[in-house]
């Protein structure tokens, strides 16, 4: 999944730049297989700088949600998260979105899609862009 | 194992005291303790101070400007930070220093002041830097948010009603209402608890701990100091700490809790159906009744039960939370897992007046903090026994 959003990233590591857009990326253990988020350089299982950057399928189910009725800064409130188990096997907090109204949208276990969308302003007034997660037609 | 006791407790009120700074909470709290043990600065010989440093005023090295004020200086003093664990891992050094038997007396402070500069500051500050704050506080998750997601789970697959949930609350602020050092000291219905302010789907604001401010203080010494003290020694069964294990958890229901209190049973060689009474980290509503399932106090899924037969109510077959718990009693961070040591204290010495769980012998406390990737950070658990 690739994008073009404005601004810039609310962590920089969570990203990375291609000439079609941008996406986000994980660190696979080229001997053991095992996935990490975000990037780093040494497997724990294989005590070695065997990793390789790899993009995210954005492809994952929902374990669990909530709804956050108090905002935070670049957030507003209602606003819906949850942790989403990826198609690859590992799990990943992420704020959802296009799931409004929630109680009739979300649902434990639905299948959700990857998306990268702006996530309010840093303290300098720099407009920034996070991955978001929302629901999916996709039942694969 | 090095037989050790707890020689003196004590604890400052709880609450939002705007008038009141870091270090004269400390100072009380130091203060109390020293008096209760009957004990002399001199007779300090190391320390563990836990700190949250949720006030941007808190300077370094607090635990040496803390100590310093009565007089305990000179000696191995350390700042632990361990988020809401803080003191409780304080707590878990000050007896390990006393096990290794390096020292016969040690010190644990737990202070926080989060009311300043303002209790909104605490909360963002708590929002962003409760957890793994790159990964997930600064994308929107805060600590209500992640037992809101566990709870989510656990109410679909087992029997637990939103009212369950609210009984927690009902019970921590009734007991909090005996509890003259207690943040709220007023008794909440069910109802208001099911209607007040939604925080994070499905916990309201009287699901949630507040904002406190506070400090409390242990003394510890091992059986052959613990004569030089005045007081009836409270002798210290078990002291375990762990940490998480931050595994892909499909059901999110993390086993930190669960490996804590295994390990401290076998250190006391008691099971769960010995613990007369209970202080558990009851941060969100939802967390205790998970903890009476973590801890053995009923089986798994069977938690919402629990309370609904009122068993963990004062008077009845097993009292958990009697202070009034994080809820009620309020949680100043680092003072907390110290507040539920002189809590037990209290009641083993049948000093907890008219909160007293008559013929208590042994006595639990359970204190949390942190989260990541599903999972809690830190857990420590002690079992105390008269
Ligand atoms: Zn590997």
């Amino acid at each position: 999944m690739k994008a073009k959003p404005r601004g810039i990233p609310v962590v920089k590591k969570f990203f990375r730049e291609t000439p079609e857009g941008i996406e986000v990326i994980a660190s696979r253990c080229s001997r053991c297989g095992s996935y990490f988020f975000p990037v780093k350089k040494v497997c724990p299982h294989c005590l070695d700088e065997t990793m390789e950057e790899v993009p995210i399928s954005g492809k994952g189910t929902l374990i669990s949600f909530s709804v956050s009725y108090d905002g935070l800064r670049g957030i507003k409130p209602p606003y819906a998260f949850g942790y989403v188990k990826l198609k690859e096997g590992f799990m990943l907090f992420s704020l959802l979105t296009d799931c409004e109204p929630f109680e009739e949208k979300l649902k434990i276990g639905m299948p959700v899609e990857m998306v990268i969308e702006e996530m309010g302003e840093d303290f300098y007034g720099n407009v920034l862009y996070t991955y978001k997660f929302r629901p999916s037609e996709d039942q694969s | 194992m090095r037989k050790t006791a707890v020689v003196g407790a004590a604890q400052t009120p709880f609450g939002k005291l705007y008038e009141r700074d870091t270090r004269d909470l400390a100072e009380e709290a130091v203060f109390k303790a020293l008096k209760d043990a009957g004990a002399r600065p001199s007779d300090i010989q190391v320390a563990f101070v836990g700190s949250g440093g949720m006030d941007p005023t808190t300077p370094m090295m607090i635990g040496q400007i803390a100590l310093e004020q009565l007089g305990i200086k000179g000696i191995p003093i350390t700042r632990v930070e361990n988020a809401c664990a803080s003191g409780s891992n304080a707590f878990h050094l000050a007896w390990l220093a006393v096990q290794t038997g390096m020292y016969d007396v040690a010190l644990a402070l737990g202070v926080e002041k989060m009311s300043t500069p303002t209790p909104e500051q605490a909360r963002m500050a708590m929002r962003l830097g409760g957890g793994d704050a790159l990964l997930e506080g600064s994308m929107g998750l805060f600590p209500p948010g992640i037992f809101a997601m566990i709870a989510q789970i656990y109410m679909e697959k087992y029997d637990c009603r939103r009212e369950d949930l609210a009984m927690i609350s009902v019970k921590n602020h009734k007991h909090a209402s005996l509890n003259p050092l207690a943040q709220y000291q007023k008794e909440v219905t069910l109802e208001e608890v099911m209607n007040s302010r939604q925080v994070a789907y499905p916990l309201g604001v009287l699901d949630c701990c507040p904002i406190s401010d506070g400090a409390a203080c242990a003394i510890i010494a091992s059986e052959d100091a613990v004569k030089r003290f005045s007081s009836k020694p409270v002798w210290i069964r078990a002291s375990v700490q762990v940490s998480g294990t931050y595994e892909d958890l499909d059901d999110l229901r993390p086993d930190t809790t669960q490996r804590a209190g295994f390990q401290a049973y076998e250190m006391a060689g008691v099971g769960p159906e010995d613990i007369d009474l209970a202080e558990v980290h009851d941060c969100f509503t939802f967390a205790e009744i998970m903890h009476y399932e973590d801890l053995g106090f009923c089986n798994l899924g069977e938690g919402a039960r629990y309370i609904r037969e009122g068993k963990p109510f004062l008077g009845r077959e097993k009292p958990v939370n009697t202070s009034g718990g994080l809820l009620a009693k309020g949680h100043p961070l680092a003072a907390t897992g110290i507040a539920q040591v002189y809590e037990i204290v209290q009641q083993l010495r049948g000093q907890a007046g008219p909160r007293q769980v008559e013929g208590a012998r042994i006595g639990l406390t359970h204190n949390g903090g942190g989260f990541r990737h599903g999972d809690v950070g830190i857990v420590t658990v002690h079992i105390l026994e008269r």
